[in-house]
């Protein structure tokens, strides 16, 4: 069998340390070895982005990372999202705009649209939809995914600040 | 007019938000991949690259030897694992012939010839591909047209000349409407194969377990656990009560998931011969390799007309590639068969359909499930007879469009179900003229020769549809605990419609209470054992009103017990908020949870099921869909700038809901319309295998979409509804084509094939670029 790696990372604001095999991806490393189910796996060819997940605050597709290239980084996750139970205003903004259908694709959706808000805290609907360029939805047609993301924009700033 | 989410009142059409999103948006709700189940085994299936061939030699024993690897097995390992899976359908006349979950007869890629059990998905992998299989490749059959003809491979032995089955739906004398019409066009009409292309792929997990007399538990990725339970109670043995399937969150299905699938059977079988948990999560390649497929049609329609547009009569002849295998016996040719008379005064029709088996994946009802192609080939004919006729389409269709005084309407057409197509309800000329006022669709028109001559080639096309909806049956049942708790069970399963917000809304409804009280159940055999499945645009209305009427005796039954605990009338209470009052005297009071608690204690538990089976639950839901397109002629490429949809879907539950629904559908229709295909080589072999080849539309590649609501109740039903699941796509198909072909006008395209590919519109294109570089040579010399 292959030699086991350790990976410390900080997985939404905490320590923690796991043995993997080198190939392990780091969306398999969130699911099953950190019990984080939220990030979804809907491709293993970063076409679909409902692994995305945030590397030091950069939205990339965990599925075509390996668990050691992300050894020492802060991980987000969907989980890590609300705040004391208290809902994230992209969160929010999907659940009041009716930006969620099945579903799958929502934790990949949004934080995708938390790190472009981060980035762009005000985006347009040409800039919204040029930024899900990598992450599918089947069932929504999008629209309410841009309507919610730009709600989301238009939210205060003190609660809209991506953490 | 719609009410706050924290008020209580009357909450059928409101817009609620969804009660499924805290869970979603938390990436708290489970799939079948994050339910827990302690020591649960991975499956890898091996699977045949090519389209038809026998296995020569199997080997397992590589395999059998890596670490962590429990079990693999072929074909003769587990003998229940080589049979076909019980035909679902059985109808007359139909060679119904299914998939085994191991074969050692491959008919098409993807069917499975052995499968591993390791202790987790990268030893399974590893396992698989140490499998070493060597195959005698058979002669294939691809094309469905050679498919019936003598002499071409078979896919079955015992199916001569592939054909699965035939159907014919005939009315009027279409002969005598062809000769003495002014004008008859006769168009061939084709559709490629399309993947439903659900965010999550397809998955199984069984444990060989489960209480109150259940002897194997599974979790399906499905839109039909009641089917899948029956398949697999069947093919394993086992009474259907000691199955109990449960679909956690399902991440889309489309239709495909509406069917049974062999590795339900394969991996509940490991799990009773392990005595292990199992669990098979399909990689996305895997999906697009073993989904059941939709489309694949080839229609060949006539027309025949009067001068001034009225129609007479239609001819088709409908040509269905099945796949190699049939779970969804002829539904999708007879859908399609259906919807060849549409909105229109149609004297006269027929219809004739073969289904052929070929070595391609199994056909699937696919979002419209044929819907969408009859929709489309009777519109593409509108738009055909309104060239030839150089009458404007749409004044072409409000000439033959029925109106809203003239439902209900005969058509007198058959219906798949048996009787004739009757449309309960509708308005299809309001509905036009919704989407031409919505689309501004003059001021195109005005625009697009001062457009072409500065070489912008923008088209704008109309399309008008009644809808079939519904089927089947549906079981509701609702209960009230002692502390008021309502509990609602219904039987489909949820794959993104919002089941739990619309039944929350109509049980709420009925009961004066609010909704987000409500404890909601769906697609679980042990909470309901009744249930069609979702899709056939039927969830709404046969869950719907079978919640209504459980949830309305419910109320009736605790209303006559309230009567009776305070000596008044029925007729003296008033309820609120789960509270029976008297309407006089509001602090004579009893709550509904004291009412079931009573009731209880007398041996009535406040509690009913109801299941809604009418001897026909179908319901007509109309649309009429504009757009306007931009194709650049230098690369093809096609920009979906506008799109309206009209819809009457009867009585909306949530109007949001809906509207979500609409601009989905429609985003399918676009890509299925402009791109979407499956593709195989000449050997059987999947090309099309991942999203960089089978192109879904990105949120770049659709427009917003502006929706119109326009009612009209259904008749075919006490709640008023109809379905509206598939509108968006149905609507979509034939208005983009129809588009993209009136932007093209110089060039008098004729486009009948989907998809519309941009390479075959840019090759087209040549005299229209040829004339822009002499207009721009001119303009230089000049």
């Amino acid at each position: 069998m292959t030699e086991l790696r350790d990976v410390s990372l900080t997985v939404n604001g905490t320590a923690r340390r796991v043995r993997v095999e080198p190939r392990r991806l780091l969306v398999h490393c969130l699911r099953y070895d950190l019990g984080l189910t939220g990030t979804h796996v809907g491709c293993d060819t970063a076409d679909c982005g409902a692994c995305v997940v945030l590397l030091d605050g950069r939205a990339v597709k965990s599925c075509n990372l390996l668990a050691v290239q992300a050894d020492g980084a802060a991980v987000s996750t969907v989980e890590g999202l609300a705040h004391d139970g208290e809902l994230h205003p992209i969160q929010r903004a999907f659940c009041e705009k009716h930006a969620v259908q099945c579903g799958f694709c929502t934790p990949g959706m949004l934080m995708l649209a938390s790190a472009l808000l981060q980035r762009s805290p005000h985006p347009d609907e040409a800039e919204i939809r040029r930024a899900l360029y990598g992450n599918l939805c089947r069932c929504t047609g999008y629209e309410h995914i841009v309507d919610a993301i730009r709600y989301a924009g238009e939210l205060p700033v003190e609660t809209g600040t991506a953490r | 007019m719609y009410m706050d989410t924290s008020t209580q009142g009357p909450p059928v059409g409101a817009r609620l938000n969804r009660l499924e999103d805290p869970d979603l948006v938390r990436g708290a709700a489970r799939f079948v991949g994050d339910v827990p189940l302690p020591g649960a085994l991975s499956v890898a299936f091996v699977r045949c690259p090519v389209g038809h061939a026998r296995v020569r030699a199997l080997s397992l024993d590589r395999a059998r030897g890596m670490p962590g690897v429990v079990a693999a097995l072929g074909p003769r390992d587990l003998p229940m694992l080589a049979r076909p899976m019980p035909p679902m359908n059985q109808e007359p006349n139909v060679a119904e012939r299914t998939p085994c979950p191991l074969t050692d007869e491959v008919r098409c890629a993807g069917d499975a010839v052995a499968v591993v059990v390791a202790h987790d998905p990268y030893r399974a992998a590893d396992a698989a591909a140490a499998v070493d299989v060597a195959y005698d490749e058979l002669p294939v059959i691809m094309d469905p047209r050679r498919a019936s003809q003598d002499g071409a491979p078979l896919v079955h032995a015992d199916v001569p000349n592939n054909i699965a089955g035939r159907f014919r739906f005939a009315m009027g004398d279409v002969d005598a409407a062809f000769a003495r019409a002014d004008v008859t066009l006769s168009e061939r009409f084709t559709s490629a194969q399309v993947y439903n292309a659900a965010l999550e792929p397809r998955g199984v997990a069984a444990w060989p377990g489960g209480e109150d007399g259940v002897t194997l538990t599974l979790w399906v990725s499905t839109q039909a656990p009641q089917v899948v339970r029956r398949s697999v109670a069947r093919a394993l043995g086992l009474r259907t009560n000691e199955v109990r399937v449960v679909t956690p969150y399902v991440g889309g299905g489309f239709g495909p998931k509406g069917r049974p699938y062999p590795e339900e059977i394969a991996v509940a079988a490991l799990a009773r011969h392990l005595g292990r948990p199992c669990r098979w999560e399909a990689t996305r390649r895997e999906d697009f390799l073993t989904s059941y497929r939709g489309h694949g049609l080839q229609i060949d329609a006539e027309v025949a007309a009067q001068s001034d547009g009225t129609l007479l009569g239609l001819r088709a002849h409908i040509l269905q590639d099945t796949g190699a295998y049939l779970l969804a016996a002829l539904i999708v040719p007879q859908y399609a068969a259906e919807h060849l008379v549409g909105p229109y005064h149609l004297p006269a029709a027929d219809v004739q359909a073969v289904a052929v088996y070929t070595n391609k994946g199994a056909l699937s009802p696919v979002r419209g499930g044929g819907r969408e192609e009859g929709v489309f080939v009777l519109e593409r004919l509108m738009d055909h007879l309104a060239r030839r006729l150089e009458i404007d389409p749409v004044e072409l269709r409000r000439r033959n469009a029925l109106r809203a005084e003239e439902f209900p309407h005969d058509t007198c057409y058959p219906k798949r179900y048996g009787g004739t197509i009757v449309y309960d309800s509708g308005d299809p000329c309001g509905l036009l003229d919704q989407a031409v006022d919505a689309i501004d669709y003059e001021a195109v028109r005005r625009a697009q020769e001062d457009e072409r001559a500065a070489g912008v080639y923008r088209g704008v096309a109309v399309s008008l549809f009644m809808e079939s909806t519904a089927m089947g049956k549906e079981g509701a049942r609702v209960e009230v605990a002692d502390d008021g708790a309502v509990t609602l069970a219904v039987g489909s399963a949820d794959t993104g419609q919002s089941h739990r917000t619309t039944m929350s809304q109509v049980c709420a409804a009925e009961l004066s209470v609010r909704p987000e009280r409500i404890h909601f159940i769906s697609g679980d055999t042990q909470a309901m054992g009744v249930g069609t499945g979702t899709f056939a645009s039927r969830f709404a209305v046969m869950a719907g009103n079978a919640t209504a009427l459980a949830a309305r005796e419910v109320l009736q039954r605790a209303m006559s017990m309230a009567s009776e605990l305070l000596d008044v009338t029925p007729q003296a209470l008033e309820v609120s908020d789960g509270v029976f009052h008297v309407g006089t005297e509001p602090d004579r009071k009893i709550t509904l949870g004291e009412v079931a608690r009573r009731a209880r204690e007398a041996g009535v538990p406040l509690t009913t099921t109801h299941v809604f089976a009418p001897e026909s639950a179908t319901t007509y839901a109309g649309g009429a869909h504009a757009a306007v397109v931009r194709v650049d002629v230098e690369t093809g490429v096609v920009t979906v700038e506008r799109y309206v949809a009209a819809h009457d879907s009867g009585t909306m539950i949530n109007p949001a809901v809906l509207e979500g629904q609409l601009c989905g559908g429609v985003a399918i229709g676009i890509g299925e319309a402009l791109g979407e295909m499956i593709v195989c080589d000449a050997r059987g072999r999947l090309l099309t295998d991942s999203f960089h080849r089978y192109v879904v539309p990105r949120a770049d590649d659709v427009p917003r979409v502006a929706v119109r609501h326009h009612p009209r109740p259904s008749r075919n039903n006490p709640a008023g509804i109809k379905g509206v699941g598939e509108n968006g796509t149905i609507g979509a198909i034939a208005a983009i084509v129809a588009a993209v072909e009136d932007a093209l006008t110089p060039l008098a395209l004729t486009l009948n094939d989907l998809p519309v590919r941009s390479q075959d519109l840019a090759a087209a294109s040549e005299p229209l670029r040829e004339r822009a570089g002499a207009l721009a040579h001119g303009g230089v010399a000049s």
